[in-house]
């Protein structure tokens, strides 16, 4: 596997630890999901993107950090209102295409 | 700003303020960023990275007030003033080729230029407030996000050079005092508990540094699969344990040792306002056992404001930096006393 943007070779960065370049990632991403299990328990994204959008997966667990807070605090009103808005995204994912 | 500027003004994060600033001396945040279609930092050529280099001062046309330091512009004592400070990391002191630091005033925010990865922001502040790191390091990468474009995958969130930051980027260190812990000898226990809440505990110097003065450094592990609100959560969480068991261990000491620590308590006093001769490692210790007997209540003449202080400027090249030249270990020790003398008596309360 070499990256052809930047011609780095998987046996590289397994060597450096080193991506060479943001292309790489697509160049050895067959290789990516077991890597990024064995350093971060999990293979995939779930906050925000660049533009200030979240993905639904982030927004729900923003949402749900919120809503244990919100319990904590015995503040159940706000709880009930942050449940509704979790369920909602919820409904919308199984929805999607 | 000019350099002297930057170098004549206390960084904002040792000012003492910020919740339980006796235990928790700053709260850390930093993101880590890349622009697209630029190979990764050690693998760019000179002009790639003075590409990166251009393209984020001309963003900061916006912000006046941010200074770029270009780190082959600076003497070897100036650009070891700004590890010291927490404003560049060693490697990208030691590192070769165009990059730098951007600068606000306050030394609150920041941006490393070209180090592991083009653009890590940080903001650090005094004392246990993560959130407000946190948003202080988001601002200002929101702010020069309008001029440029971050590697990004959906899948895998910010694309960085080292997968260990891929996703969010984020890392948020504090800075805890955990003398208690050290002197029961429960901080091995504890260091194992808290890894096993997926956090890294590390010196004060960062990775690979030995405890100094009792001074930890507490951060995130992972930074993906996480929101980032989340990977604050946690650690906050965790900290607060570790907090408290460090409460315990003071309360234990004080019941069972109170003349013991008094004496220690005392005795480093005596010796940071006397002493003609300190290395810095002696300093750190001396300090810790004082920053101890402040936050037990045992000294009430003397602020966390003057030691934070201390901790910083009587580093090797604070003390070159301000005496215009380069000076032996013996004789940087000699001038480490004055220092620390000059502002135990100018900065205490009596």
């Amino acid at each position: 596997m070499v990256c052809p943007v930047c011609g780095e070779a998987y046996a590289e960065f397994q060597k450096t630890g080193l991506f060479g370049c943001s292309a790489c990632y697509e160049a050895f991403a067959p290789r990516l999901d077991a890597l990024f299990k064995r350093i971060h328990g999990v293979a995939r994204h779930i906050s925000g993107m660049p533009d200030g959008e979240e993905t639904r997966e982030g927004r729900i667990s923003v949402l749900a950090a919120q809503l244990r807070q919100a319990v904590a605090r015995e503040a159940f009103e706000e709880a009930g209102r942050l449940r509704d808005r979790i369920a909602a995204l919820r409904r919308t994912a199984r929805n999607m295409p | 700003m000019t350099f002297g500027n930057l170098a004549g003004q206390t960084a904002g994060w040792l000012d003492g303020s910020g919740a339980q600033p006796a235990l928790v001396v700053s709260s850390r945040v930093r993101l880590a960023r890349n622009l697209q279609a630029i190979p990764f930092v050690h693998r760019a050529s000179v002009e790639a990275r003075r590409t990166v280099i251009a393209a984020v001062t001309a963003c900061c046309g916006q912000m006046p007030e941010m200074t770029f330091f270009e780190a082959d512009g600076l003497s070897d004592v100036e650009r070891h003033l700004l590890v010291e400070r927490h404003l560049i990391s060693p490697a990208l002191a030691k590192g070769q080729g165009p990059r730098g630091v951007l600068v606000a005033p306050d030394q609150a925010v920041s941006v490393m230029v070209n180090e592991e990865d083009h653009l890590r922001f940080q903001a650090i502040l005094s004392g246990f407030q993560t959130y407000d790191a946190w948003g202080r390091a988001r601002r200002l990468e929101r702010e020069l996000s309008e001029g440029l474009a971050y590697a990004f995958a959906p899948q895998w969130g910010y694309l960085t050079a080292c997968p260990t930051n891929t996703g969010t980027g984020l890392r948020a260190s504090l800075l805890v005092h955990l003398t208690g812990l050290v002197l029961t000898q429960e901080m091995e226990k504890v260091v194992r508990g808290v890894t096993q809440m997926g956090l890294t505990v590390r010196g004060f110097y960062g990775e690979g540094s030995e405890a100094s003065g009792s001074l930890f450094q507490v951060s995130n592990q992972v930074t993906l699969g996480h929101s980032e609100e989340a990977l604050l959560e946690a650690l906050e969480k965790a900290v607060g344990q570790l907090l408290s068991c460090e409460e315990n261990a003071r309360e234990t000491l004080m019941r069972d040792a109170r003349p013991q620590i008094e004496d220690k308590v005392w005795r480093a006093y005596g010796l940071l306002k006397h002493a003609r001769i300190l290395t810095s490692q002696e300093v750190m210790n001396l300090s810790s056992a004082v920053r101890l007997g402040i936050a037990l209540g045992i000294l009430c003449d003397i602020d966390v404001r003057v030691l934070n202080r201390l901790m910083v400027s009587i580093l090797p090249a604070h003390l070159q930096y301000f005496k215009g030249r380069n000076l032996s270990s013996h004789e940087r020790d000699i001038l480490r006393a004055d220092v620390v003398r000059q502002q135990m008596t100018k900065f205490g309360k009596s």
